[in-house]
């Protein structure tokens, strides 16, 4: 018998005591211990990377606000993101993108929630965009630009300029000019290498002068240095020796130039007549000239030196110009016609006239065209902030504002819903919005005419009829039977539909005879009350397109726009978003297909999927620009972007059904058997069990895809299409904008970035949270 | 033979010289079957015998390639319209519970109903949430199965089965898959359900449950059924010595 005192029998009755955890495994410095700093070698992994990024991202911001000439993309911005598009049409794009905030705020609130955190980021965010413009505004000087004006050619190198005793400007009525000497610079070469600002060619000369000197001066100094270490073979130390001789440090550039040592005659003109406005002889000690101007239009600045030497104007007030051209009527004016009308555009803040520019003795008066002004130097990050960070914002904070108070009306529209309703009906909701997008954006984007909205009638009426017929067709009595005739009738009345389409509504009312008998098959009841809603949508359906095209004249509301003016972020989503929807059906079928025990469309679907992913999309594209034709000579006159649209469809349908039927696979065999067993059809079993399932289970590699597809469009640009890579080649490719590829190519760069990781970032957030999740037992 | 007063006429299912083979190799020889109105008809059997095989021949989840198989008056062959009908009057449950990850219990239950039977989805819900009482789980009607443990997953197969308002219900070892402590949850509703009047085919090892609620008790052997009795009848006095040395190795 075992007694309590045998020491393997015990039962233990104590609390269990709650501890807290030691000190060092908790809390941040757990944290870096752990993560940073476990072992010596992580440690030095940790530095390194560390390093990597520090610099990395310094030298970027250094770039992003010192160096980086951003008006190439506040001035192109709306060509990056819509191109070319028809101005008059552009709302219906501001209201496809209100449309998407809403759907987007809509969805979020049905599958989701989103933190209060994000919220606070959001309203912050536009906060500062409307806030930080007129504080910049207010707290940063009006940056400066500089002339220079001689009485000599200026030399540096192998370049001279001459000196312009002229140069034009254009401004606004009521701005005040202030023209005095740069003295700050004149002290030394140092000071001048210091310049920054917009700079007019032989400014900068005299700038890049000076920085040459002081170059000089310093690799002599650095020879100097090393030959005393004495630390090389005699054949280093000859070749470094016959350097030093052949370097010789000119004297200083403010010197040669007797920069700021004698008196400046300034005048401004009026461009029109050329009547001096104001003028003073400026010397380094005088007050500067200031000037409002009276009226918005062309100015002349005329500077001339009395002696030998040089000065450098320090003005502000007088900005780079650009000068648009464009054919008169392109703009939908209808004043001036024919010939040429040129615009010009003060780069700093979109100041335009159309002032004639102002000539002497016949010839053009040199402007301050941005190609010989850009800004140069090292800028201070206030005039970053002036130049760049103010105007963007103020392009782009009153769409901001409507998007998120869209994308707020829809996240709070689907919480009204699902609070007085039910979450389905949300749910419902925020499916046909997102089933809705693609649809909207094509027809929005391109336009319907009367014409299109009668065959979308057609086609929708054909398959609503079929789909009633088939349900309910048998069960219709006399009643029903009358009132149907009548619609039949209808469409006689209808002219646009009538013209050869007699033929086809028997067709169809054949067709759907045959569904209502295929459909009586079925044994189960239905209620009246569903069966005449169907027929009454039906009837709504058929004619209310036709009879909207004819009161409205629809051809008036959505004219077709000209494809080839789609362009930018606009043509690239586009592309995707069509691409995605329509690649979805036809890869699900595809996948289901070649999975069919027949073996005829199992077959087929092989070879297309095999084929198409054996193939490069360029050579698709390619295919569909050159070989269709070839086929049928009437694709030839589908616009482009129309065959690009489709080359990019079947592509990825191909990928997608190999993703979709991999998803197919992972569906245990127990499912469709339960399914069968429940008594579900074939189709019934795919479509509510295994698809579902299938999808779920490859949404990582189905929104991978997607985020290739959105990179891929990239390519159309070699079939001549303007997406947003496509347009920052002909942006870069403006004289005006030459050299600024690395700004454009950052910008569009962060745009792929921004879309490729928000889907990426859906897509996990899709397998993690419930309603994507795949629920496995 | 017991039972020999059963006539052809009054059986819900019959099953004559049912023959199925997968390649060369037949699984089910000759099997005749004839299974009354709420009779419970548990099958025995050492594994690999053709169990799962017959009972998935009856809702045609495999389809046996000599014979005759006829459930409530109709022919189980090729004609699909009477697959279906046949397949709205048969419940069915797994070993593997087999139910839908993607949706909750309430709608693996209102699935079928509405899609097959196109019920409203008041009428389906109503009907579901009365069978979740029966089962004992009403409170889990709107988890997903992945979150409920495998008696609770096995409950809700069987709901999700009756929800078809069948008149037979086939179970494919349902408690197999399960641990010990919930083995019990499941028996008691079957245990119901057969009370109810249901008519069951049952595959199962629960020699228990066999003796308390079967009617009949078939003994599956290579793919023939070697000895079939009354309970007490087939666990007493079992002839055949294949029966015999089942019966001693499972009891
Ligand atoms: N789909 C199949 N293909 C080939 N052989 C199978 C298949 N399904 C079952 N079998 C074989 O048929 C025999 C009977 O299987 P089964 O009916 O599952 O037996 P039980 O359920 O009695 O254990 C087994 O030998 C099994 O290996
Ligand atoms: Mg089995």
């Amino acid at each position: 018998m075992a007694t309590i005192s045998d020491p393997s029998n015990r039962v233990n009755t104590d609390e269990p005591q709650v501890k807290a955890p030691p000190r060092l495994a908790v809390g941040p410095l757990a944290w870096i211990r752990n993560n940073l700093f476990p072992s010596w070698m992580d440690t030095i992994l940790t530095f390194v990377a560390a390093a990597v990024i520090f610099t990395v991202i310094t030298s970027m911001v250094q770039w992003v606000i010192g160096g980086a000439n951003w008006f190439i993309i506040t001035f192109n911005l709306r060509q990056y993101m819509i191109g070319r598009y028809e101005p008059q049409a552009e709302w219906r794009l501001q209201l496809l993108l209100l449309f998407v905030a809403f759907a987007i705020g809509f969805n979020l609130a049905t599958w989701a929630r989103i933190s209060r955190f994000l919220v606070i980021v959001l309203v912050v965010l536009l906060a500062l965009a409307f806030i930080l413009p007129p504080v910049i505004m207010a707290v940063t000087s009006q940056p400066h630009a500089n002339f220079a004006a001689s009485g000599v050619d200026i030399v540096s190198g192998s370049t001279t300029e001459p000196p312009q005793p002229q140069v034009g400007f254009i401004g606004a009525a009521g701005e005040k000019i202030s023209i005095q000497l740069a003295h700050d610079l004149a002290v030394s070469d140092e000071a001048l290498t210091g310049l920054y600002s917009f700079s007019d060619i032989s400014s900068n000369l005299l700038r890049a002068a000076a920085e040459n000197r002081l170059a000089t001066q310093a690799r002599i100094a650095e020879i100097e240095r090393a030959l005393a270490a004495d630390l090389f073979t005699p054949r280093q130390r000859e070749e470094l020796t016959a350097e030093l001789e052949g370097l010789e440090v000119p004297p200083p550039v403010v010197e040669t130039y007797a920069i700021d040592q004698q008196t400046v005659d300034v005048q401004i003109l009026d461009g029109a007549t050329l009547e001096p406005l104001a003028s003073a002889q400026l010397d380094s000690s005088s007050p500067p000239l200031e000037l409002t101007l009276p009226a918005s239009g062309w100015y002349v600045l005329d500077k001339r030196v009395t002696g030998d030497g040089a000065a450098i104007l320090e003005t502000s007030g007088i900005y780079p110009i650009l000068v648009r051209e464009f054919a008169a009527g392109d703009t939908g004016e209808s004043g001036s016609s024919g010939g040429r009308v040129l615009e010009y555009v003060r780069m700093t803040d979109d100041f335009t006239t159309r002032a004639i520019r102002p000539t002497i003795d016949g010839d053009n008066v040199p402007a301050t065209i941005i190609i010989d002004n850009q800004y140069r130097g090292t800028r201070p990050f206030s005039d970053y902030l002036r130049l760049f960070l103010a105007p963007m914002l103020n392009k782009i904070n009153l769409a901001l504002l409507l998007v998120l108070i869209l994308g707020a009306a829809g996240y709070v529209g689907s919480q009204f819903l699902s609070r007085t309703f039910a979450p389905r009906i949300a749910q419902r909701v925020a499916i046909w919005s997102l089933t809705a997008i693609p649809i909207l954006m094509f027809a929005m984007v391109y336009g319907i005419d009367g014409d299109g909205i009668i065959a979308l009638g057609v086609w929708i009426f054909t398959i609503t009829w079929i789909a009633f017929m088939y349900f309910y067709g048998m069960k219709l009595n006399s009643y029903w039977a009358a009132l149907l005739f009548l619609v039949a009738l209808g469409f006689r009345l209808v002219p646009h539909l009538v013209a050869g389409n007699l033929f086809a509504i028997m067709f169809w009312i054949g067709i759907g005879t045959l569904a209502a008998w295929l459909g009586s098959k079925r044994r189960d009841s239905t209620s009246p009350r569903t069966a005449s809603l169907w027929l009454i949508l039906t009837f709504l359906i058929a004619l209310g397109g036709p009879i909207l095209a004819l009161f409205f004249d629809a051809t008036n509301i959505l004219p077709l726009t000209d494809t080839r003016r789609w362009g930018g972020l606009l043509l690239t989503l586009l592309l995707t978003i069509v691409g995605i929807a329509g690649s979805f059906p036809i890869g699900i079928l595809l996948a289901l297909g070649r999975r069919s025990s027949l073996p005829v469309v199992s077959t087929f679907c092989t070879v297309y999927i095999e084929f198409v992913r054996g193939v490069p999309l360029i050579t698709v594209l390619f295919m569909s620009q050159l070989l269709v034709p070839l086929l049928n000579p009437t694709l030839a006159e589908v616009p482009n972007v129309f065959r690009a649209m489709i080359g990019i469809l079947f592509f990825s349908a191909a990928y997608l059904a190999e993703n979709v039927r991999g998803g197919l696979q992972s569906v245990p065999p127990g499912q469709e058997e339960a399914a069968k067993a429940l008594g579900l059809n074939a189709a019934q079993v795919t479509l509510y069990i295994t698809l579902p399932q299938a999808l779920r289970a490859v949404i990582p590699a189905l929104m991978g895809q997607c985020v290739s597809l959105f990179k891929d469009t990239s390519l159309v640009a070699i079939v001549g299409l303007l997406d947003l890579a496509g347009i920052s080649e002909t942006v870069v490719a403006q004289t005006e904008f030459i050299g600024l590829r690395r700004e454009s190519f950052l910008f569009i760069a962060i745009i792929y970035f921004a879309f490729s990781y928000t889907m990426a970032y859906v897509s996990r957030r899709l397998e993690e949270t419930g309603s994507g999740a795949a629920r496995r037992i | 033979m017991v039972n020999a007063n059963i006539q052809n006429e009054e059986a819900i299912i019959v099953c004559k010289n049912v023959c199925k083979w997968f390649g060369e190799f037949q699984v089910l020889r000759d099997v005749s079957v004839e299974v009354q109105p709420q009779e419970v008809v548990v099958i025995i059997g050492p594994s690999g015998s053709g169990k799962s095989t017959f009972i998935r021949c009856i809702n045609r989840l495999e389809e046996h390639q000599e014979g005759q198989i006829v459930v409530d008056g109709m022919e189980m062959g090729h004609d699909v319209s009477n697959i279906a009908a046949i397949r709205r009057e048969i419940g069915m449950v797994f070993q593997q519970f087999n139910l839908f990850p993607h949706l909750t219990v309430l709608q693996n239950i209102t699935l079928a109903p509405m899609r097959v039977r196109h019920w409203s989805r008041e009428k389906a819900e109503t009907k579901a949430m009365e069978l979740l009482n029966r089962v004992g789980i009403p409170e889990q009607a709107n988890k997903y199965p992945g979150q409920l443990s495998g008696g609770q997953q096995q409950r809700v197969a069987i709901a999700r089965a009756l929800a078809m308002e069948p008149k037979i219900m086939l179970f494919d070892e349902p408690t197999s898959a399960l641990d010990p402590e919930m083995i019990k949850e499941v028996l008691d509703v079957m245990k119901e359900l057969a009370q109810s009047g249901m008519t069951m085919l049952v595959v199962t090892h629960e020699m228990g449950f066999a003796r308390e609620v079967a009617d009949r008790v078939l003994f599956f052997d290579q793919g023939r059924i070697v000895e079939q009795g009354t309970p007490d009848y087939f666990f007493e006095s079992a002839q055949h010595p294949r029966t015999k040395l089942f019966l001693s190795q499972i009891l």
